[in-house]
């Protein structure tokens, strides 16, 4: 691999500094890839792709007719995290999920943040995945995200700056392990003497955090993977994710609610069931109380969780938390829950329902970037200085009709990683989502996905939108 | 030296308990041979945080459990940057007549009292005097005390309790940490030496080496003139170096208490501390 050729560009970039040096903590990947002659990283690459294709590591596209399931695309450079670096978002990261689980605590229970007028109300009661069917219910240990994950970008000047929060079902972790284990095999000697720091007890990490909030004193709680079935995007995930923790992966028909009391139907009768990962969307939870066409769910299950005689993880209504218009107001949740300012900083963001930003974004379209507050995936946004005259047009009629429903940032120029895109190194846009598991303990899994948009200069690293991703180091030392 | 420290506490109450106020004092400080980095106070269940510097800047975090609950789990971990102090640069030459001053008798009226346990008794006096009086300087005198402290005592966990004052303590010298950091206060206070009590954390590279670092720790801090604080842990006989972490100071125990605090209900409490320090 050639790296002598590489540049930085006009702005941060992971791998060279401003001069165009490589950067320390870089220096022993780089030296070891730059060792690998063409014919053999053109091996290594093949035996990459058929590795992925064999183990079925795909997702799916929503909305395509050619065939719905895909190979994740990905990257061999590594994204290398300092020590140093890592520690800092590991801090910020700690102190978010803790302030996140404080607010859902709180707009379930007393709502003392609105009445003491730090959030308006209308931001809490009017967010589309508020669930006012679950005040004054108490959930095992007052945890609500259990498991987030949360998006990061860098910028111009290289600081880490939260995007969102995945608050409701984060996925990608699955690739987090398979990238690894993938990198493992086909570029072994690039591990040695790097001390990057091992991922692979996420599954056993994950499975302590769900059994710690199992309601029964039960030393084996029978704990399950609720997944919407084959046809969802990250069905890989939750099949990958149960193996690894060995649980049982169970579709909404699998369960049985009786007596408010969750039951899965085995060959030997019925089982109770204590904690459920659920991998569905609060809507299709439970057709009784949520959406009432809901196939994918159990109808009573919302019924025994009430009654506290089943865990959900993530719960129910977390979803009022990862909204792009709460989004705003997390730096003012950690100085009033926790009494401290933000370690992690955020983006700047435009809340279309205040008049005057949404003065500012309809005057500005062409500059920002406009998302929807409820949407996931890189659906439903607009990037301005990309778009064409009419999808502005479009969206200046979608902000002006439903105010609430919308948010815009200014484009951060995010940093870039070079990426191998057809036998050349070339700059693209990262970002990094790190998993946090809140149960017994907060613990921060030293890695991430490092997602890469392969459009030259696209800032869209969704893989719904044609993004790949990297295998994550983060430096022991 | 970089310093990350979990300290855990847990309350597991056989009936439930409500309006479970707490103070804890538990942030390590920020002084010039230690910078705290990371810090988050985690506490299940939720509550939300306050926080307040009381009369000695100790940074204090307060809360309180409305609801009944029959657990309460703090969990604080914060990351300190710890300084080297050598001991080179601590004088040798300040004669305890300097601190006959009437300034800085003023200064540190608190921390020349005896109050609550810490007793002055003629035994206490007559000790400290029959170490002063071959010694010429404050800093002899100090490591004089350390090592009277510790050819008298023992330590052994469980012979004493929170509330065990020095009078106790010297009339039967077996406790822990916080025995030995009030004796030498007591000691130092009864011949005019301004002494306070601190709480903290003790790194233990070889673990097994120093004593009190599987919890909270307690030493002392000495004024010396022309130098300022100077934390001594009579414990382990030890000026204080980089391993050692500051939460809190104070007049005694009472007033650097990691967790303290009050609630209503009946019924048995049983508690749970780990402290775990290591560096990174």
């Amino acid at each position: 691999m050639i790296l002598t050729d590489y540049k930085g560009a006009n702005l941060f970039d992971e791998l060279v500094d401003s001069t165009g040096k490589i950067r320390p903590y870089y220096r022993n990947v780089a030296d070891k890839l730059s060792g690998l002659g063409n014919e053999e990283l053109t091996l290594k690459l093949r035996s990459l792709e058929l590795l992925f294709l064999k183990q079925g590591i795909t997702f799916t596209v929503y909305g395509d007719d050619q065939g719905t399931e895909r190979v994740f695309p990905f990257d061999p450079f590594p994204r290398v995290i300092p020590a140093t670096e890592w520690e800092h978002i590991e801090a910020g990261l700690v102190q978010r999920i803790t302030a996140l689980n404080l607010f859902l605590y709180d707009v379930y229970h007393e709502q003392r943040i609105i009445k003491d007028g730090i959030i308006p109300p209308e931001v809490v009661f009017g967010a589309s995945h508020y669930r006012p069917e679950f005040v004054g219910v108490s959930v095992p240990k007052d945890a609500y995200i259990h498991v987030c994950g949360t998006d990061l970008i860098r910028d111009q000047d290289g600081r880490y700056l939260v995007l969102e929060d995945n608050g409701r079902c984060p996925s990608g972790v699955s690739y987090v392990l398979e990238n690894r284990a993938a990198m493992k095999r086909v570029f072994p000697q690039l591990f040695g003497a790097s001390g990057v720091r091992p991922i692979d007890t996420y599954p056993a990490d994950l499975l302590a955090t769900l059994r710690h909030v199992a309601p029964r004193e039960n030393p084996n709680p029978n704990v399950v993977l609720l997944t919407p079935g084959v046809h969802n995007s990250a069905y890989f995930e939750h099949s990958f994710l149960a193996r690894q923790m060995s649980i049982e992966i169970v579709e909404g028909r699998d369960l049985i609610a009786l007596d408010g009391f969750v039951y899965m139907r085995t060959t030997r009768g019925l089982r109770q069931v204590d904690v459920i990962y659920r991998r569905i969307d609060d809507d299709f939870l439970d057709p009784q109380v949520f959406r009432k066409d809901s196939c994918l769910g159990v109808p009573g299950l919302v019924d025994a969780v009430r009654r506290g005689n089943v865990a959900l993880a993530n719960a129910i209504g977390t979803g009022v938390a990862d909204d792009k218009v709460t989004y705003a107001y997390v730096p003012d949740m950690i100085r009033y829950y926790l009494c401290q300012e933000p370690i992690l900083d955020q983006v700047p963001t435009y809340l279309a329902w205040r008049d005057c930003d949404k003065k500012y974004i309809l005057e500005n379209l062409p500059k920002l970037v406009v998302k929807a507050a409820n949407e996931s995936g890189g659906y439903g946004m607009l990037i301005g200085p990309a778009a064409t005259a009419a999808q502005i047009e479009e969206f200046r009629q979608k902000v002006t009709a439903h105010p609430r429903n919308y948010i815009a940032q200014p484009v951060v120029n995010f940093s870039q990683h070079p990426t191998l895109i057809d036998g050349t190194l070339e700059g693209r846009h990262v970002d990094l989502r790190p998993f946090v598991l809140w149960g017994d303990s907060v613990k921060v899994l030293p890695g991430g996905l490092t997602r890469v948009a392969l459009k030259r200069g696209s800032l869209v690293v969704n893989s719904s939108q044609g993004g790949g991703s990297k295998d994550t180091w983060v430096l022991a030392a | 030296m970089k310093l990350r420290i979990l300290h855990r506490t847990e309350y597991r109450y056989a009936l439930p308990v409500r309006n479970n106020t707490n103070e804890l004092r538990v942030t390590p400080l920020t002084t010039h041979r230690q910078k705290l980095g990371l810090h988050v106070v985690r506490v299940v269940p939720a509550v939300r945080m306050r926080r307040y510097p009381d009369l000695y800047r100790n940074s204090v975090h307060l809360f309180e459990v409305e609801e009944p609950h029959k657990d309460l789990v703090i969990d604080v971990s914060s990351m300190v940057e710890t300084f080297a102090t050598p001991i080179a640069a601590i004088p040798t030459d300040i004669s305890l007549s300097r601190l006959r001053n009437e300034e800085i008798i003023e200064t540190f009226q608190n921390f020349l009292q005896p109050d609550g346990p810490i007793r002055i008794t003629p035994e206490i006096w007559r000790a400290a005097v029959d170490v002063e009086k071959d010694r010429g300087d404050v800093f002899s005198v100090i490591l004089g005390l350390m090592e009277l402290i510790h050819t008298t005592c023992r330590y052994v966990p469980g012979a004493t309790h929170i509330g065990t004052t020095t009078e106790e303590f010297f009339a039967q010298p077996q406790g822990v940490c916080q025995d030995y950091a009030h004796l030498l206060l007591a000691l130092c206070r009864s011949i005019g030496i301004p002494a306070r009590y601190v709480c903290g954390y003790v790194y233990d590279a070889k673990r097994g080496d120093v004593i009190g670092s599987h919890a909270s720790h307690a030493w002392c801090e000495i004024w010396i003139p022309d130098y300022g604080w100077l934390g001594v842990d009579p414990t382990n006989k030890k000026v204080i170096h980089e391993a050692y972490v500051a939460s809190a100071v104070g007049r005694d125990y009472r007033d650097a208490t990691p967790v303290s605090g009050s609630y209503w209900g009946g019924g048995d409490r049983e508690m749970r501390v780990t402290v775990h320090v290591e560096a990174k």
